[in-house]
């Protein structure tokens, strides 16, 4: 592609003097220019020097000088000049073509870099757009970015044609879309950041219920297993003390409940038996060596005098039997 | 100490303190079953033929014995006269006042008791 091509094909771009790579290029070509200029310059003064020798051949030499003759072929010198021309037009020619490759080179590799950045761009703004957490100063920033990219690139407004009506209507529609978008992510995050509130707020609740309840469960539990293992042991403990040591029930018990009576009563030492409580008329046992018995039912206190056994009074009639007659 | 040790501690725990809580009830049902019908002269009566004898193979069926062993490797403290007077007071008044005046019969009752401890002690080692 020549220069003419390349220009037409990027839409003209060669009015920028500000860009430092046009400028490197334009100096390159003035001093390959000027190389070239002055090759030309020695092509003709090489030319003319050959041209003034085959005159001065045919001219008069003077007479008095006598010179070795030295045999000088014009031809040779003519076709030597020749060909250096030619070798050093040829040389002129590749380094210009080469310089045009290079400056094409170059020309490739920039546009394929604004296209890479400009392919990036749109790539972050989509990322941007597709995350939603993008902030709006942020997306502008790059809608111009890509705005000065596609400037760049020749679709920019400060092309001498204007923008086609097409990119216009696109950029609009992009625009609009992105108000949108934008409209549609605030929208969206303040409904999360609503939802996330009720959430939070639910949790709360549902905690402080649950920690209620928890400690309700805990309580009514640690009161049954108080229950369970203290309760009639502790029933029978109290009764159990009453029992074998009256005095020193405790107060509260059942024993102190009721009026817990004393019953005077008479027994002989070692007797055993049945008797009726005097409080409640439960049969009740009198162990031979039981002073003091408690009624387990009402409590009352039956205390029993032992009375030694009494000696069996003799009759008369077996006395006046072992009694000797006088 | 790794975690199925801890685990093991924690519910040998556990199962202790379910087991002394299981026990007691267990041991107040076998006495229960064993006085039901009896009086406290029934009982005086037992009290003096057997003295010196041990009471639990009377007191319980060899299953009952079994269990109770089983269930007394937690340990047996509480089983005490004042216990025995609790567990059979509500059912047996008489022979709960009968225990309670003579201390003939309490002392006895007393040996007893701590004979069944002495023999679980001996089963647990």
């Amino acid at each position: 592609m020549s220069k003419k091509e390349y220009g037409l094909a990027i839409g003209q771009r060669g009015s920028n003097s500000g860009d430092p790579i046009s400028e490197i290029i334009r100096r390159n070509m003035a001093e390959s220019e000027e190389k070239k200029r002055k090759r030309d310059d020695e092509i003709d003064e090489l030319q003319h020097e050959a041209k003034v020798k085959e005159l001065k051949g045919d001219g008069k030499e003077p007479a008095a000088i006598t010179f070795k003759p030295v045999e000088i072929d014009v031809n040779e010198g003519k076709k030597e000049a020749t060909a250096r021309a030619q070798a050093a037009e040829a040389q002129v020619a590749a380094e210009r073509d080469k310089r045009l490759e290079i400056q094409e080179k170059l020309e490739q590799e920039r546009m394929a870099n604004l296209r890479s950045d400009f392919t990036k761009q749109l790539d972050d703004l989509k990322k941007l757009l597709g995350e939603g957490g993008a902030s709006k100063q942020s997306i502008t920033e790059k809608i111009a970015e890509v705005k000065s990219n596609a400037e760049e690139l020749g679709y920019g407004p400060k092309q001498a044609g204007g923008t086609p009506p097409e990119i216009q209507i696109q950029l609009q529609q992009m625009q609009t879309d992105l108000q949108l978008r934008l409209a549609q992510m605030e929208d969206d995050r303040n409904a999360r950041n609503k939802e996330w509130e009720l959430t939070l707020k639910k949790y709360g609740d549902d905690k402080e219920l649950q920690q209620q309840r928890l400690a309700q469960e805990a309580s009514a539990n640690a009161e049954r297993t108080q229950l369970m293992r203290g309760g009639l042991d502790t029933l029978g403990r109290i009764m159990g003390k009453a029992m074998v040591d009256p005095g020193s029930a405790p107060s509260g018990g059942i024993s102190s409940s009721r009026v817990a009576k004393d019953y005077p009563l008479e027994a002989e030492e070692g007797e055993t038996g049945q008797f009726s409580c005097p409080g409640c008329g439960r049969e009740l046992f009198l162990a031979p060596d039981a002073g003091r018995v408690q009624c387990a039912s009402c409590g009352a206190m039956s205390n029993f005098t032992r009375i030694p056994k009494a000696e069996t009074p003799i009759s008369e009639e077996v006395k006046s039997e072992f009694t000797p007659a006088i | 100490m790794s975690l199925p040790q801890q685990f093991k501690q924690k519910a040998t725990a556990v199962g202790e303190a379910a087991i002394s809580e299981v026990a007691p009830r267990l041991f107040r049902g076998v006495i229960s079953g064993w006085l039901e019908g009896k009086t406290a002269e029934n009982f005086y009566k037992f009290v003096k033929d057997h003295a010196g004898q041990n009471w639990i193979t009377e007191m319980a069926s060899p299953r009952a014995q079994g269990r109770i062993h089983a269930f007394a490797k937690s340990g047996m403290d509480w089983l005490t006269v004042e216990w025995f007077l609790g567990a059979i007071i509500k059912e047996h008044p008489d022979i709960a006042s009968l225990i309670a005046s003579s201390p003939e019969v309490k002392a006895e009752l007393e040996k007893q008791l701590e004979n069944i401890q002495a023999g679980l002690r001996l089963d647990k080692t």
